[in-house]
């Protein structure tokens, strides 16, 4: 049994507030998605679960099978069966991708897992989501296309067999074929038991998860949440139903002309000067 | 097949009757040792046993190619390499530095003849109070000439890196290719890294960058290894292990081995 539970979750980046009282709650077992415009706080929130040290918590909890997440290194939440498919998976130069996928699985076990049964469990991995097993030998991502960094994240969520897989925007950069291998394993793991949190803006995917629960994220709060009606109305209208039908005003990302500037070294620190 | 070893005295003329790779032992040498190399051959050597203070001069005539492997791993070191270069000439040094004490290695290449090239990696680990200092430098002095000096180091433990080196395109080096890049790792507060990578260019029509790059681990790459269960040490050690060990692709697998264990010992 695995339940999370976020209550009143404030955060802030830089002294800038994100999440401004997020409540949500992802039973055992459940696949909760997650939509929200650009910008408003679905990926922070997923961080944040993580355990990203960039974000601050101000305020709130968040319970992982009735433990407090927030008390808990990162690996400590990944060793409690926590997972975050990463939205831009990393790479890192140098680091061979089975070295790392062996020390990965090794700090989940109490034991280290024999080499014959790492090689069989990755190469079996590497068959699910259609990776060439060749590519275990190339360092972590690199190289590695957009479907492919995916299909990794996918990989690793499968061979941690995690009880909670957050997964951010996991969907895009896929072609057709990816996007059904991706599904595909999303259901089965759902099937091992696991719960999700799935952050997507691509209504077609969605579907294809079958979400037992949708919760749109806006202002950084849980606008509203209920079923699949929710991200098939947002489909159609897009945010503006959430607008119309819950009276929340939708704020614009805060980005100025001169946070956004191009310029040389020279035309910033001006810009720097006349602030 | 087992590499040869020669034991080396002040000289060394490398004709076609040895084969191509080679182990040289140069612990009866002496201040300073010169090597020949025949025109049109190709080597492979790994120095081992080098004594301190000692000046390593390397003669490659017309299109011969000439790849030095050397892996540090005791007492302290002065060296001075220098390298005449004819027509055609490929040279290339991979050093991996991974002693724990004080090192300085100066190199400088002449390239006199017309295409030849220069390459000239390390791989570099400071730790525990060491001073790592590499003063590489080449002159590019004909046409179609390629110079590439790479630096990737680690410091930690109050361990110093510095990497300097000019490489200077004399005039008349049109079509030359140069490229200068110095990265290092600082794991703490005590440590320290300066690189100065210097371009001097007296000619047009060529192309050069130089770069340095000093800095604390990735934080990103950091978090993204510990959401998969990695403790803190180990998420480091990896990342430096890959930092430092791109150069192991030019060693053979004894040599790798030897280069894993080494770092593993470093931290």
């Amino acid at each position: 049994m695995s339940e999370l539970i976020i209550k009143n979750l404030h955060v802030e980046v830089e002294n800038k507030k994100i999440l401004k009282g997020i409540n949500l709650t992802v039973k055992n077992n459940e696949l909760v998605a997650i939509l929200g415009p650009n910008g408003h706080g679905k990926s922070t929130l997923l961080s944040v679960i993580m355990g990203n040290p960039k974000y601050k918590v101000v305020e709130g909890e968040i319970l992982f099978d009735g433990e407090n997440v927030l008390k808990m290194s990162v690996d400590e939440r990944s060793k409690k069966g926590i997972f975050l498919g990463f939205q831009n998976p990393y790479e890192i130069p140098g680091l061979n991708t089975s070295d790392f996928y062996k020390a990965a699985l090794n700090a989940h076990e109490e034991k280290r897992i024999p080499l014959f049964k790492f090689y069989k469990a990755l190469e079996n991995g590497c068959k699910d989501v259609k990776l060439d097993f060749d590519m275990m030998n190339r360092n972590l991502n690199d190289g590695f296309s957009g479907g492919e960094k995916k299909r990794n994240e996918i990989l690793q969520m499968l061979l941690l067999n995690p009880k909670l897989a957050m997964l951010d925007e996991i969907d895009s950069g896929l072609d057709v074929d990816a996007l059904n291998i991706v599904s595909d394993a999303i259901t089965k793991q759902k099937e091992k038991g696991s719960s999700f949190l799935v952050v997507s803006h691509y209504d077609k995917f969605l579907n294809s998860l079958k979400p037992d629960k949708v919760a749109v994220i806006i202002n950084g709060r849980v606008a509203c949440i209920g079923g699949e009606e929710i991200s098939k109305n947002i489909a159609s209208f897009g945010y503006h139903w959430v607008k119309k039908t819950y009276g929340i005003e939708i704020e614009k990302e805060e980005t100025s002309m001169n946070q956004v500037s191009i310029g040389v070294c020279a035309t910033k620190e001006i810009i720097k000067d006349e602030k | 097949m087992k590499s040869k070893i020669i034991e080396v005295n002040d000289k060394l003329i490398l004709t076609e009757n040895d084969s191509g790779e080679l182990i040289l032992d140069l612990k009866k040498c002496n201040e300073k040792v010169d090597f020949f190399i025949k025109q049109n051959l190709k080597f492979v050597l790994s120095l081992i046993n080098i004594p301190s203070n000692l000046a390593l001069n390397f003669n490659l005539e017309e299109n011969s190619n000439l790849k030095l492997k050397i892996i540090n791993d005791s007492s302290n070191k002065s060296l001075n390499f220098n390298e005449n270069l004819a027509n055609s000439c490929y040279f290339s040094c991979f050093l991996v530095d991974l002693s724990k004490s004080n090192t300085e290695i100066k190199n400088l290449c002449n390239m006199n003849g017309e295409g030849s090239s220069f390459d000239f990696e390390i791989s570099s680990l400071s730790n525990k109070d060491t001073v790592k200092k590499y003063e590489i430098s080449c002159n590019h002095n004909s046409l179609n000439q390629n110079s590439n000096v790479s630096l990737h180091g680690v410091a930690l433990q109050n361990g110093q890196i510095i990497g300097k080196g000019v490489t200077w395109i004399k005039e008349n080096s049109i079509k030359s290719n140069a490229k200068q890049n110095e990265r290092i790792i600082l794991f703490d507060k005590e440590s320290a890294g300066k690189g100065y990578p210097t371009l001097k260019i007296d000619c047009n029509d060529v192309k050069a960058s130089h770069g340095c790059a000093i800095g604390s681990l990735n934080d990103n790459h950091l978090f993204y290894l510990l959401s998969r269960g990695l403790s803190y040490n180990e998420a480091r050690k990896l990342i430096t292990l890959g930092y430092l060990q791109s150069i192991k692709v030019n060693f053979n697998i004894d040599e790798q081995e030897t280069i894993d264990s080494l770092i593993n010992g470093g931290f």
